[in-house]
């Protein structure tokens, strides 16, 4: 099955960046292939649940649906540990489904599942 | 697994800085810089991503560098360290390693 | 003789405001020059490289080597929803069920696409670039 990862080290709304790969996402899977999104940064941020009805307050589409939609659809999520220890964040803070991985190892994962990386 | 990482901007957040980490542990063997991110070569960089380069060619890697966007900055090849190859058709060599060589290519 | 393979680039940034663009196009000149099939998806801001009549003047020339690229072989796929937004095409659908491509503000040779367009053209691919979004 073809395999692709997005990496994402940009906070969600501020710029496009999370929605856009997280788009591309959600395409991949729909059609039935394999996904990793690896939030590295500020992109971790994107993996926060009780994000409130973005497009009512600041005319944005739901990031948190977004990556729900793509577990559903059976792909991965997951933040890196030390980017979310840094930032205050939890694993009870985050999105059901998101994995939490040490930075060597989703280093590790991207390089071997890394057929194609798009980089946001 | 041979890799090949091309960076093309300045380590200026976490983020970022933990990219070019992902660099040098990269599998890799080729580490090409475009843009800004030839600035991280020269040899008295302090910042965030200090001796990234030194720690990539002490693993084996090479380690390429715009010669365009390195003379277009005023940056002079005695600001580099031993092993940083200055090239002229830097894309023509990264297309080469990209598509001949390497089992796997990130961009940044 | 080097065996022809399909690198597929995603641009994100557009031109102008960052150096990415300058740098995917100079990647994927080469590219065609040794034999490779090229396929470059423009998303988000980088869809406004498809203006028609970028005069940059001091700058590197985005939208001519657009062209070229275009000249020399390269499939240059634009997102579709992205340039509805950025009011490049109105996307609508005409009498006959297609969609409204048509504009006058794009160089020819662009082909818009919805984001499946773009997964294709991903799963296609022997290698994938990412330039911009940073």
């Amino acid at each position: 099955m073809p395999k692709l990862v997005i990496e994402i080290i940009h906070g969600p709304y501020g710029r496009e960046n999370a929605y856009a790969g997280l788009f591309i996402a959600m395409g991949w899977v729909a059609v039935g292939n394999e996904v990793i999104v690896a939030l590295h940064g500020d992109g971790v941020y994107a993996a926060r649940k009780g994000q409130k009805d973005p497009m009512k307050e600041i005319s944005l589409p739901s990031v948190e649906k977004q990556v729900m939609d793509i577990l559903e659809e059976g792909g991965r999520v997951i933040a890196d540990r030390t980017c979310i220890e840094v930032r205050g964040l939890d694993k009870e803070m985050l999105i059901m489904g998101v994995e939490v991985l040490d930075g060597d190892d989703l280093v590790e994962l991207v390089f071997k599942e890394g057929e194609r990386v798009i980089t946001l | 697994m041979k890799s090949c990482v091309l960076l093309m901007k300045l380590p200026c957040t976490e983020g970022e800085s933990w990219r070019i980490g992902e660099a040098i542990r990269a599998k890799g063997d080729s580490l090409f810089l475009l843009g800004d991110a030839v600035a991280i070569c020269r040899k008295e960089y302090r910042g965030h991503a200090a001796s990234i380069v030194s720690s990539v060619l002490s693993k084996g890697a090479k380690v390429n560098a715009s010669a365009r966007d390195l003379r277009a900055r005023g940056i002079e090849a005695s600001e580099l360290p031993e092993g940083v190859k200055v090239i002229e058709d830097i894309e023509g060599d990264f297309i080469d390693v990209t598509m001949d060589q390497a089992d796997r290519v990130i961009a940044w | 003789m080097v065996e022809k393979k399909t690198l597929t680039i995603m641009l994100a940034s557009a031109p102008l405001g960052s150096q990415y663009a300058d740098h995917m196009c100079r990647v994927a000149l080469r590219a065609l020059e040794k034999g490779h099939e090229v396929e470059i998806f423009l998303y988000g801001d980088a869809v406004h490289a498809q203006m028609n009549h970028q005069s940059p003047k001091l700058f590197f020339p985005v939208g001519e080597k657009l062209k070229e690229l275009v000249v020399k072989g390269a499939k240059v796929y634009s997102c579709e929803i992205c340039s509805v937004a950025r009011g490049y095409i109105s996307g609508q659908l005409t009498p006959d069920g297609k969609k409204d491509y048509s504009s006058t503000k794009v160089l020819d040779g662009i082909q818009f696409t919805t984001i499946f367009g773009f997964v294709e053209s991903l799963a296609r691919a022997d290698k994938v670039l990412s330039f911009g979004g940073g």
